[in-house]
């Protein structure tokens, strides 16, 4: 899951990235309202977490654009105006919901879990390949009913991968949705997870589930020989 | 001339801000094992903002020469 945040407030900013991450989202943070606007037009982020007070452009002002170009991207206000008409004000505008500053973590946590559950089909909870099966809603993993434990960032990736099987994915692709996009793509952490989790989801089982696709990438899914076979 | 003093609700405003990154770096902080790397830089973050929020507080004191403007 991929989170866009818009606070221009730096240690604020900090601890959202930081708290969201080790919540297994990725997350790209940004200080402005231009920069919010470009980035959440541009990229699929699965939710914005959106300041109102953001300098260049305020964030009403973005969520009224993004909500025509983005009609479905699910927007949780933060806010320090505790104002009813503030808060009227951007409903109305089409956020999803808000949080007023001072706010827990927890509770942010539980806001965003509940606009990503809304916004997912209930078919969509829960991910299946082969005998893997990925729980959005629970966090949990396991393959021919056995529990797998994962970090956030190995279920990030799988996550990623799944939602993506039977499609070729590169490490570009990888890195921009299960890091963010200033994270540096000439390093070879995509292939060092790729291997943590071939270890934990593939190692005793079979068939294999993670390929590596010579010059692409990878992709999740059994060997198509595999398949046919399973066919049969 | 003094700068103006801050209306109550830019003040509360103000105060928000590192209240929530001190508040949320402690909530994370709470999470982790005592030795967690990562603790320990939560923790470092909640004081650096409630030394924010100290400074801030004086700040405002410090216009307190006349009563803090209400709005209206």
């Amino acid at each position: 899951m991929r989170i866009l945040v818009a606070e221009d407030d730096a240690s604020l900013a900090k601890f959202l990235r930081k708290g969201l991450e080790t919540e297994n989202y990725a997350v790209d943070v940004v200080g402005d309202g231009e920069e919010a606007q470009a980035l959440g037009e541009r990229y699929d982020f699965d939710l914005l977490v959106l300041d109102v007070n953001l300098p260049s452009r305020n964030g009403f002002d973005v969520l009224a654009h993004l909500r025509k170009k983005k009609p479905d991207l699910p927007v949780l206000l933060l806010t320090a105006q505790g104002r009813v008409e503030d808060r009227v004000r951007g409903l109305d505008l089409g956020a999803d919901d808000y949080i007023v500053k001072p706010f827990s973590f927890s509770e942010l946590c539980a806001r965003i879990r509940a606009l990503l559950r809304r916004g997912q089909r209930a078919a969509d909870s829960t991910l299946k390949v082969d005998s893997l099966e990925l729980n959005r809603i629970e966090r949990s993993v396991q393959r021919a009913g056995k529990a797998i434990e994962l970090t956030p960032k190995e279920f990030a990736l799988l996550e990623y991968l799944m939602l993506n099987q039977s499609r070729r994915v590169t490490r570009a692709m990888i890195i921009e949705h299960v890091w963010n996009l200033s994270f540096d793509t000439s390093t070879n952490v995509v292939d060092v997870y790729i291997n943590y989790l071939r270890s934990k989801v593939d190692e005793g089982f079979e068939p294999k589930l993670i390929r590596t696709i010579r010059g692409v990438g990878y992709q999740m899914g059994p060997p198509p020989d595999s398949a046919a076979a399973a066919g049969e | 001339m003094s700068p103006a003093p801050p209306t109550l609700r830019q003040a509360c405003h103000d105060l928000s801000q590192p209240l929530t990154a001190a508040r949320g770096s402690l909530e994370l902080a709470l999470r982790l094992d005592s030795h967690d790397p990562d603790r320990a830089e939560f923790l470092t973050d909640a004081v650096a903002a409630l030394d924010r929020m100290a400074a801030m507080i004086e700040r405002f004191r410090a216009t307190l020469a006349s009563p803090l403007q209400h709005e209206q």
